[in-house]
């Protein structure tokens, strides 16, 4: 297979090389892209006499083109005899793209060559070769844009830095702008390409992109009208996800080009000027990363290979193609001369070369606005580093960021109960229940993982909402009072020593003592005291007993099942805090607010509402053995 | 309302800054996090959530800048990017690339150990990377070995729980079913055999649950320590490791215990490796006396909670009902003051049961699940009860209880210090 793709090269790399003669490159290049097409002499002339000026063609297949030289100008002046190669690599550059416009592997493989080469011969003009790619899909006809996406995707793979860097803040718009423009027909090769981005572009950016799609097809899906008005009226800035659009990607002025199309090609040229100026506000990174971020070049080459299975550019034949023609004097090194050694070690030996280190280090623009993923995440390494411990690593940043976006969710459910637990407040009287036992602890402390949490969370949640309508039921009972009638020989518990509440009771028609208890004489004899004797029933509270017995019954099962009886546990508690809540504003509520509950607690005597509070506490408490077992069983 | 006299202000933190801000007992500030990254001791705070901080000191870091509102008048408040957070997040990267290994492999995850002088930010750099880890995905294990001060349970206490979600900032660590057991004490030096004791137990009871489940033993464990890193302390340090079999060693704040730990785990076991931390810039030190009062907080928070959430019951029992054993018989005679050559011939893990009642006047009891007075000190306990009242002519005692109802067992563990709840 290999000697098949040489040929390309060989007939690409004079395209990049035989600079001197350009009407030759044009020929020899449009010759190479479309055999068929006459060389465009004329043109090639026109760029030959005004390199820096508008051209014609130029601009009618490339807006931003003729922007693009200004880089390319403000070095004329100290390298003049740079500038004409400069200008004529981009202007080679855009006319290739603007003629890319079928799905052939091997004009793309050239192109990612010429890319590539470009760093080496023409460092300073990378940004122009980024912008005219995105650009350029921004602008093709929608059964162009593919190409030139597929290009894109070629050069961040194969190539990477810095070009990655320079696409990273506007592919989400040309993403979304192909999948928009291309139609239905498009989609599934788009869905195909983005499903390899993965690892190649910042998540952040990723996961910006997932985002607006879905909202495009929900859009779609549930206003066909309007999503047509969308794609017709694209430039209008009135996107179907401007909702959706995140406030980074908002508020960033260098994104702000992409988001009125029509002004693209006024503005455009803005996005690489204001490069330098991010650069130098982005922090210093320690040279250290930089030189770990290198390390793995070759990584992406393989992925690339699986996933569009391309095959893989002869890379050691034009490395050391260039070599030699450097060695003969033919090609000039960028910013002095890097020995054949350098060129020798592939792309990494590229990547490193001066004017890349400052791109290559800092974070990407949009990165930076949103989350500092790197460009190109170290793996994490088992071993502790102990030269670089203190140094802030990006990679590491952005994992824990991201990781901390996957889990999220399934937090927020715990948060949401604990914190409408807390909201409740004083009216959620609960007490701290005894620790369990070492065979429960052992049980329900493993099973409970994270992956299953999540359920757990969402049925307690369910729960506690179904149970919702359970609870006022409990809550309009007639509660089961523990009353006693008052007895003035006894007006302070035996137990506790406090002093009892009366009240009037209109179904006995008499004064009563709240949640008291006369204890019979086995009872009394239990606790020390004469029969007859009038406790707090708060102070006897069997409730909390049967809870445990229950609580020891069920250790083993409930530890084979794997639910987690440490999350049980909690929800338990949280239900009964939730009932005790609703049960406390239902009777503060009294007849006011509607519902069941309310409507029967309305009758009720104003004395009796503490009471029911009570009462309400005391069910929630034996509730919860019921709800064990029926968990459980 | 609350907001006329403390006035509301936005405060843009820079990345990698650190708001550190210190809030008295009785005092409130709200923090609402409007924009960006934020996180307080490695729990990550959501956009818009509101939490308030009262009697904390608490740090807000961002990795990537941020935008806060902030309520309220702190006592100290000042922001720094002078912070140990990337050191401590370039640990917690290794670490959990050894939980991913462990987790392929079915092995064992880290188990780390924190250890260093009092106030270097022991528990706070436990709080970082437990939520680090949880937040990655993980569901590791916290053992506090800190019987000072406790920051599971009560003081005196030896205990471990297992970390679900992230800490909560307003809460702190989750106290509903931790694993306790009760030295009693808040200074090992008491009873330092029975400190061993009750870490092998624990250590003993984590490898068994380690060993049911692999997610459990992927994701490791944190190991909080004493302050105590002097003579016998360290010698209960080094004890510790070896117990719970701890492979990474990270030491905060003290380059002396630094060496000295490195050079004499390379002679025991090579294979543990010993990092040194930096103490964060924004550690306080406390007096004896704020000490004496946290612990005194703790106590309060168990029965009532961390706002006054909770209600305790306050009952009365017959004292010949409860069986209260003390540990080791008593004060002993430091090994010091003894004869050379000779050794105290009283037991250190013999348990004598406590017939005058009075003696137990407002110390802390510990309820003990275990059947029987000969497994009071192998089986873990079930909570405390507090000892209000003593009425020696009539027999009874009165106690605070977390909750109403019988106590889960009928033997209880003593406990030596005492503690005046209002």
């Amino acid at each position: 297979m290999r000697t098949k793709v040489v040929p390309p090269h060989l007939g690409v790399l004079p395209l990049s090389l035989a600079l001197h003669s350009l009407g030759h490159l044009s020929a020899l290049h449009r010759s190479f892209w479309h055999p068929s097409l006459p060389p465009d002499t004329t043109l090639a002339e026109a760029r030959l006499d005004q390199p820096c000026a508008p051209l014609p063609t130029a601009q009618r297949t490339l807006g931003g083109a003729p922007h693009l030289q200004r880089p390319a100008a403000g070095r004329l002046e100290r390298r003049p005899t740079m500038s004409l190669l400069q200008s004529q690599l981009v202007l080679a550059f855009a006319q290739a793209v603007t003629e890319l416009v079928t799905v052939e592997k091997k004009n793309i493989v050239a192109l990612t060559e010429i890319a590539r080469d470009a760093l080496r011969t023409e460092p300073q003009s990378a940004p122009s070769l980024a912008a005219l790619i995105t650009n350029r899909i921004l602008q093709a006809p929608p059964t162009q844009k593919l190409p030139v996406l597929y290009l894109l995707d070629s050069i961040s793979k194969l190539v990477g830095e810095p070009y990655k860097t320079f696409f990273v803040p506007a592919l989400p718009e040309v993403y979304v702008t192909a999948w928009q423009q291309g139609g239905s027909g498009l989609h599934r090769p788009l869905d195909k390409l983005l499903g390899t981005w993965s690892g190649v572009f910042p998540n952040a950016v990723l996961s910006d992109i997932h985002g607006r799609i879905a909202a495009l097809r929900a859009a779609q899906a549930a206003q066909q009208v309007q999503a047509a008005a969308a794609m017709n009226g694209y430039g209008g800035g009135a996107y179907g996800y401007g909702a959706m659009v995140p406030a980074p990607m908002a508020t960033d002025p260098r994104l702000a080009p992409f988001q009125k199309q029509n002004a693209a090609a006024a503005s455009y040229a803005s996005y690489p000027a204001q490069q330098p100026s991010y650069y130098q506000q982005a922090p210093p990174q320690p040279a250290l990363y930089h030189q770990q971020q290198q390390q793995p070049a070759a990584a992406p080459l393989q992925q690339h290979e699986q996933t569009l299975q391309q095959q893989q550019p002869p890379q050691v034949n034009v490395t050391d193609l260039l070599a030699s023609l450097m060695d003969a004097g033919l090609l000039a090194g960028p910013n002095g001369h890097p020995g054949a050694a350098q060129m020798a070690s592939g792309g990494s030996g590229l990547l490193s070369t001066p004017p890349y280190v400052a791109a290559g280090t800092a974070a990407p623009p949009y990165a930076a606005a949103t989350t500092a993923t790197p460009e190109r995440e170290q793996p994490a390494s088992t071993r502790f580093a102990t030269e670089r411990i203190k140094e802030c690593n990006p990679s590491a940043v952005a994992r824990l960021l991201r990781q901390t976006e996957a889990t999220k969710s399934r937090f927020l459910d715990r948060k949401f109960l604990r914190r409408q637990q807390r909201a409740a407040g004083a009216a959620a009287r609960a007490s701290r229940m005894w620790y369990v036992d070492l065979d429960t602890w052992m049980a329900s402390t493993v099973g409970a993982l994270p992956g299953g949490m999540t359920a757990a969370g969402a049925g307690a949640a369910g729960r506690g909402a179904g149970q919702g309508e359970q609870q006022a039921a409990v809550v309009a009972e007639p509660p089961q009072s523990h009353s006693v009638p008052v007895d003035d020989s006894q007006t302070h518990c035996a137990l506790s020593g406090e002093q009892f509440e009366q009240f009037w009771d209109e179904e006995h028609q008499e004064w009563r003592y709240r949640d008291a208890k006369m204890l019979d004489s086995e009872e009394a004899a239990s606790y020390g005291l004469q029969e007859g004797a009038i406790v707090l029933v708060s102070t006897l509270g069997k409730p909390a007993a049967s809870v445990l017995q229950d609580m020891e019954d069920n250790g083993g099962g409930a530890g084979g099942g794997g639910g987690g009886v440490l999350a049980e546990l909690q929800a338990r508690q949280e239900i009964a805090a939730d009932l005790a809540a609703a049960a406390a504003a239902a009777a503060s509520g009294g007849g006011q607010l509607g519902g069941a509950a309310d409507s029967k607690q309305g009758l009720k005597h104003p004395l009796e509402e503490e009471e029911l509070h009570v009462a309400v506490l005391a069910g929630a408490a034996e509730e919860q053995p019921q709800e064990k077992r029926a968990r459980v069983g | 309302m609350a907001q006329d006299g403390a006035a509301s202000q936005q405060i843009t933190l820079e990345a990698n800054h650190e708001l550190r801000m210190e809030v008295a007992w009785g005092k409130q500030v709200h923090l609402q996090l409007l924009k960006g990254q934020a996180e307080v001791f490695g729990t990550s705070l959501d956009l818009g959530e509101r939490v308030s901080i009262r009697g904390q000191k608490v740090a807000v870091y961002s990795w990537q800048g941020c935008l806060l509102e902030l309520e309220g008048d702190p006592d100290v408040m000042y922001t720094s990017d002078e912070t140990p957070m990337a050191h401590y997040l370039n640990i917690h990267d290794v670490l959990d690339a050894r939980r991913q290994e462990a987790l392929k492999s079915k092995g064992q995850g880290p188990r780390t150990f924190v250890v260093g002088p009092t106030d270097v930010g022991k528990s706070s750099l436990c709080k970082i990377l437990l939520n680090y880890a949880v937040r990655a995905g993980w569901a590791p294990t916290f053992a506090d070995m800190d019987i000072g001060q406790g920051s599971i349970t009560l003081p005196g206490c030896i205990a471990a729980t297992p970390l679900e979600a992230p800490i909560d900032v307003e809460d702190g660590l989750p106290t509903d079913a931790p694993l306790v057991y009760y030295t009693g004490t808040p200074s090992p030096s008491d009873n330092p055999t029975l400190y061993r004791h009750f870490v092998e137990r624990l250590a003993h009871v984590l490898e068994l649950r380690a060993q049911s489940d692999a997610q459990v033993r992927a994701s490791g464990l944190f190991v909080n320590s004493m302050g105590w890193i002097t003579d016998l302390g360290y010698e209960l340090l080094k004890h510790t490791v070896q117990s719970l079999k701890c492979g990474v060693v990270l030491v905060v704040g003290d380059e002396r215990l630094y060496s000295q730990l490195s050079a004499d785990m390379k002679k025991s076991d090579p294979t543990i490796q010993v990092l040194k931390l930096p103490r964060s810039g924004g550690v306080v030190v406390r007096s004896r006396e704020l000490r004496q009062e946290a612990r005194k907080v703790r106590v309060e928070e168990y029965f009532y909670g961390n706002r006054k959430e909770l209600s305790p019951a306050s009952q009365t029992a017959k004292f010949e009902d409860l069986q209260v054993y003390r540990v080791g018989g008593g004060p002993r005679a430091p090994s010091s003051a003894l004869p050379i050559g000779a050794t105290s011939v009283a037991d250190p893990l013999k348990l004598s049961r406590i017939l005058n009642p009075h003696e137990l006047l407002y110390t802390l009891l510990a309820v003990s699940h275990a059947p029987q007075p000969e497994l009071l000190l192998s089986v873990n306990a079930a909570g405390f009860i507090y000892v209000q009242d003593v009425d020696v002519a009539k027999g009874t005692i009165t106690y605070l209880a977390p909750c109403a109802g019988p106590l889960p067992g009928s033997l209880l563990l003593a406990g030596s210090f005492k503690t005046y709840l209002d």
